[in-house]
């Protein structure tokens, strides 16, 4: 319920309405025993006040954020993500089906095996490895369709 | 009609009737089979008729079928062909390497 609210406003409304209350509060109780109130008194009640809610939301944000940003060290891009992205936007489905789609899928059962195992530099081996193909398979991709296309043209005239 | 050595290789591995993806004929090749070479292999099989191959209907990655193959009989019948070519020679006494 906390996640949906916008955390940052509540916690700046609770600060300023604890500090400007509990000024004001400070500055009634002082006037009610007959003292004088100059303002030093009210910034003084005001900074008392806002000091603990100010420690105790600044606290308990960060606890959020300390645990956003674990969970976020934990979630991590499937292997090959960006390739399958990139390919699958720039090339028809046939295509990257029947040239990349067996290579990513080889590539994640891999890494996944690695990682299982707790073999991390063969898994950035492997990782790289599978990269280097894609590229090398998407480069002689280019070349051999850039090299039909001449050899239509050249049978054409 | 003569196999090539990988394309013999792929057939004794799916001999026994069961369905294999490429990383996994290239697992019980024992390094016989390359992860670069081994869908180009496995795509001019298919257009030769060796075998077929299907997509996963439940992909283990959300996006990403395997193909699995298949010997057809055709495939089945080369394989018993060249087994008997090989016999043939191995009995003439030329052995096959």
């Amino acid at each position: 319920m906390f996640k949906k609210l916008p955390r940052g406003w509540v916690a700046f409304l609770l600060v300023f309405c604890s500090c400007f209350g509990g000024g004001y509060w400070m500055t009634v109780l002082v006037a009610h025993f007959g003292f004088s109130v100059p303002l030093t008194t009210f910034f003084l009640g005001t900074a008392a006040f806002a000091a603990v809610p100010f420690a105790a939301f600044t606290g308990y944000l960060s606890y959020f954020w300390v645990q956003d940003a674990l969970r976020k060290r934990h979630i991590a891009r499937a292997p090959g993500s960006f390739w399958v992205n990139l390919l699958t936007f720039l090339l028809p489905r046939k295509v990257y089906a029947d040239h990349f789609g067996q290579t990513i899928a080889d590539m994640r059962d891999e890494c996944a095996a690695l990682d299982f195992e707790g073999r991390k530099w063969q898994r950035r081996w492997i990782s790289l490895v599978y990269h280097g193909r894609i590229v090398l398979t998407l480069c002689l991709l280019i070349v051999v369709g850039v090299l039909k296309k001449i050899s239509k043209i050249w049978s054409a005239i | 009609m003569t196999p090539s050595k990988t394309e013999y290789l792929i057939l004794d591995l799916l001999r026994a009737g069961g369905e294999l993806y490429g990383l996994e004929l290239v697992h019980r090749s024992d390094g016989a089979l390359k992860r670069g070479t081994v869908y180009v292999t496995l795509g001019r099989m298919v257009e030769k008729k060796y075998l077929t191959a299907e997509e996963e209907k439940e992909p283990s990655h959300p996006g990403l079928p395997r193909k699995r193959y298949r010997i057809t009989g055709l495939g089945q019948a080369v394989m018993n062909a060249e087994d008997a070519r090989r016999a043939a020679l191995g009995s003439a006494g030329y052995g096959y390497a």
